[in-house]
């Protein structure tokens, strides 16, 4: 609970803050763009056997070996149909660089402090942690991704593990 | 033999005849033949080489004859005649060579011929060596006679010298012994001159008598004179004496030379007659044997000749005996048969002729129908002609109509060919529209990836600029009106490809419903080109149509002129259904007249029955035939009527059995 307000504040502390939001099965979310290293075309995908089903394989970029992760499997939905508007982001997680596939990807948008309201809370087992808050732009809703959530504690970052021969169980956050 | 017809009946009698006369005629003249050609060659052959035989055996006894004769007279004149007959005998033989080269049959002749020849050569050596001695014999008679008249000269001279010394003596008187010598001197020259005499007798008592015995006994006195003139030489002294008793001596010496060869030759002529007869002879045999061979051939021929006569002579009887036999046989069932079917043609022609009569007034009747008919018919005709006149008329109208229907529809198929080559290029055209349209699509999408990866660039930058803080600040208001540039040429390629795609669809609709109206179009040609085919059909029918209407029409002018060429050819088969019965009258008389031939007695029953049968006929005639019926009539014809044509020729029936 501390981490969580701890992060608030963090959010408070500027006037604003930019975010690149993309769209995931109609809806549309934000990751901070200081998190951001590149956006991608989509490009040639080697899978891993042992993976679970949403993390897709490595990418070779520039020969850095990344590992790509389906937010919309990860996220409990069908795998990523690819389009041409398909794209990468490559992020910088910690030391780690890690690409996830969204279908499209929107713009830069800077949104106000004030405008970011804190997850809503439905009570019971539902887990909103994954979410660093509510961003409101224009009319709409942007779900602004706490991506330590998302991708360390969903087990995302704990990929290396499972390359070091780690078997990883399923996680039965979302679902 | 029933079945045959007459013509071959009677040529078959005929032929019959012909063939045995012919046959006849060929063995005789086979026969005649044979004889002739024996004939001819008695003629040309055999009787010729008689001849020619006898000829040169006439001229071979004539020179022997004419030889002999000059053998023993040895005067010139024979010798001549001779050889006048040896001329004889060569002509006869040149025509007996000639014969034989000409005759075929002659075997022996040319043999004998041959032998002739021969023989008549040695003859004629032997001829001339007879000549030779003759002329020999004369030469030696001269010396003869010559040393004769020496001798006897000598002698005589002696005699007279002696006679003188005598007498001289006498007056000298001498003594006894010298007169007994002169006396002995006399007496031996008297003997000598004696000796001289006789044998001189002796020689032509010896040619006189032809005896040459004579002349050999007259020979013997040479040695007695020689040995007188040997004593009377011992006793002669004087000189001259002497040369007078050598004279002697070489007289009698000669003399007997003469004699010797005399005797020689004539010795010799005497063989030379005995060859030349035997020669002779030879020819004379060679000739007989050719006259034998020459008679024996003429004999058989003769022989031969006479049996061929004979036999073609028996032949000629036998066969005219026969010939006789069957043409008496052949007349009498040629003659029956004849008769019998001419009879029966008669009878027919009879019945034949009642019909003709009968029918002809029936013809009578009708062919006055025909012409009431025909004339209604005519008119009925005329009508129907003008009827077809109008349809006629009406279906050229029509065929001229569907003609033209015809080359309308033709244009009507023309157009909508044409709007069915418009369609296709149409069809092409859009389907260029629709690929330009594609390609249009392509180069949007093109353009559309270009605005998305400039916007994926624009994002990036703005990660970037963000990233640089406040340093990236105006980096990303660039970046921002990239993407916004991106962005909006996103959108504007994503309207095109909106408006590209409803080109494309309307283009696909467009090439649809041209695929639609083409097929329209094909299913209007299709129809067009039916109904251009049945208006063609309604067409030639209709041309069809009008023709045969035509054809009708003239067929109906036709008509009417048959019909009334009917109307006509009625009226004149009327008339001559009158000069039919006419002619079945003159064909009744006619038959009595060939009945008369055939039957002979038959004549006057057959006319009767016709008449009445035909007179009953043209009652049935109407108005046209009635003069016939009267002419007809005008028969008797109730004497024949119920006779019948086997009664009337009652000989028939048998015949036709017996044949």
């Amino acid at each position: 609970m501390s981490e969580h307000t701890q992060k608030e504040q963090r959010i408070d502390s500027p006037a604003s803050e930019k975010f690149l939001t993309f769209n995931l099965d109609g809806t549309q979310f934000g990751i901070e763009i200081l998190r951001v290293v590149e956006i991608l075309k989509m490009l040639e995908i080697t899978s891993v056997p042992m993976w679970p089903q949403w993390a897709k394989g490595t990418i070779n970029l520039r020969g850095r070996v990344i590992p790509v992760v389906d937010l919309r499997q990860k996220f409990g939905l069908t795998a990523t149909e690819e389009t041409e508007q398909t794209c990468t982001i490559v992020l910088e997680m910690e030391s780690d660089q890690i690409g996830i596939v969204v279908e499209a990807v929107n713009e830069v948008r800077e949104i106000a402090s004030h405008d970011i309201s804190l997850p809503p809370n439905i009570g019971g087992t539902v887990d909103s942690a994954f979410i660093k808050g509510m961003g409101k732009a224009e009319g709409s809703t942007i779900i602004l991704l706490n991506l330590e959530k998302v991708l360390v504690e969903m087990g995302v970052l704990g990929l290396e593990p499972v390359l070091n021969g780690d078997p990883i169980v399923e996680e039965p956050v979302l679902v | 033999m029933q079945n045959l017809t007459l013509g071959r009946k009677i040529s078959l009698g005929f032929g019959l005849l012909i063939l045995i006369t012919a046959v006849l005629g060929i063995i005789s003249s086979v026969q005649m033949n044979s004889a002739k050609d024996g004939s001819e060659l008695l003629a040309h052959e055999y009787v010729p080489e008689m001849a020619v035989a006898a000829k040169v055996r006439g001229a071979s006894n004539r020179v022997m004859y004419q030889m002999r004769g000059y053998g023993f007279t040895e005067e010139e004149r024979f010798y001549e005649a001779a050889q006048k007959e040896l001329a004889a005998l060569e002509e006869g033989l040149a025509e007996s060579r000639a014969l034989a080269e000409k005759a075929e049959n002659l075997v022996k002749l040319p043999g004998q011929l041959k032998k002739i020849a021969e023989h008549r050569d040695e003859y004629n050596e032997l001829v001339d060596e007879t000549k030779a001695a003759i002329a020999r014999m004369e030469e030696a008679r001269g010396g003869l006679d010559a040393n004769a008249t020496q001798y006897m000269n000598q002698s005589n001279a002696y005699l007279s010298n002696q006679n003188a010394a005598f007498q001289k003596d006498l007056a000298d008187g001498k003594n006894q012994a010298e007169l007994t010598e002169r006396m002995a001197k006399v007496t031996l020259i008297n003997d000598i001159i004696d000796l001289g005499n006789d044998t001189r007798v002796k020689a032509f008592k010896s040619q006189a008598l032809r005896d040459p015995a004579i002349m050999v006994e007259a020979q013997q006195n040479f040695p007695l004179i020689a040995a007188k003139l040997v004593e009377v030489r011992q006793i002669t002294r004087l000189p001259r004496d002497l040369e007078e008793l050598d004279g002697i001596k070489v007289g009698a010496d000669g003399y007997s030379m003469a004699m010797e060869k005399f005797l020689r030759n004539w010795k010799e002529l005497q063989d030379l007659g005995r060859q030349r007869d035997e020669v002779g002879g030879e020819v004379i045999a060679a000739c007989r044997v050719l006259q034998e061979a020459a008679e024996e051939a003429t004999t058989e021929i003769s022989t031969d000749a006479a049996a061929n006569l004979a036999v073609a002579s028996t032949g000629t009887l036998v066969g005219l005996a026969v010939a006789l036999v069957v043409g008496v046989l052949l007349a009498f069932f040629m003659v029956r048969s004849i008769t019998g079917p001419i009879n029966r043609v008669i009878t027919g022609m009879k019945a034949g002729a009642e019909q003709v009569a009968s029918a002809s007034g029936q013809v009578s009747a009708s062919s006055q129908q025909l012409a009431e008919g025909s004339s209604e018919q005519a008119s009925s005709l005329e009508q129907t002609a003008a009827s077809l006149e109008m349809m006629a008329s009406g279906a050229k109208q029509s065929a001229d109509n569907t003609r033209l229907a015809n080359s309308r529809t033709q244009e009507v198929r023309q157009s909508v060919e044409r709007g069915q080559s418009a369609m296709e290029g149409l069809n092409a055209a859009m389907e260029k529209i629709k690929d330009s349209s594609d390609e249009t699509a392509k180069i949007i999408k093109t353009i559309d990836e270009i605005a998305f990866q400039t916007n994926l660039l624009a994002l990036n930058a703005a990660v970037e600029a963000a990233r640089a803080g406040d340093a990236g600040k105006g980096f990303a208001v660039v970046a921002e009106e990239v993407r916004n540039l991106a962005q909006r040429s996103a959108e504007a390629a994503k309207g095109t490809a909106d408006l590209i795609a409803g080109s494309v669809q309307n283009s696909d609709l467009g090439v649809q419903a041209t695929a639609e109206v083409s097929e329209t179009l094909e299913d209007v040609v299709k129809g067009v080109l039916e109904v251009s085919g049945l208006i063609q059909d309604v067409s030639s029918t209709a041309e069809e149509q009008a023709r045969s209407v035509g054809e009708v029409n003239t067929a109906v002018s036709q008509m009417d002129e048959v019909t009334q060429a009917n109307a006509a050819g009625a009226e004149e088969s009327a008339s001559a259904s009158e000069e039919l019965s006419a002619q079945a009258r003159e064909m009744e008389i006619l038959v009595e007249d060939l009945s008369a031939l055939v039957g002979g007695g038959s004549r006057s029953a057959a006319p009767m029955g016709n008449h009445a049968s035909v007179a009953a006929a043209p009652g049935k005639g109407q108005s046209k035939s009635k003069p016939k019926a009267v002419a007809f009539g005008s028969g008797n014809p109730a004497q024949a009527r119920n006779r019948k044509p086997d009664e009337v020729i009652p000989l028939e029936d048998d015949m036709y059995v017996e044949l």
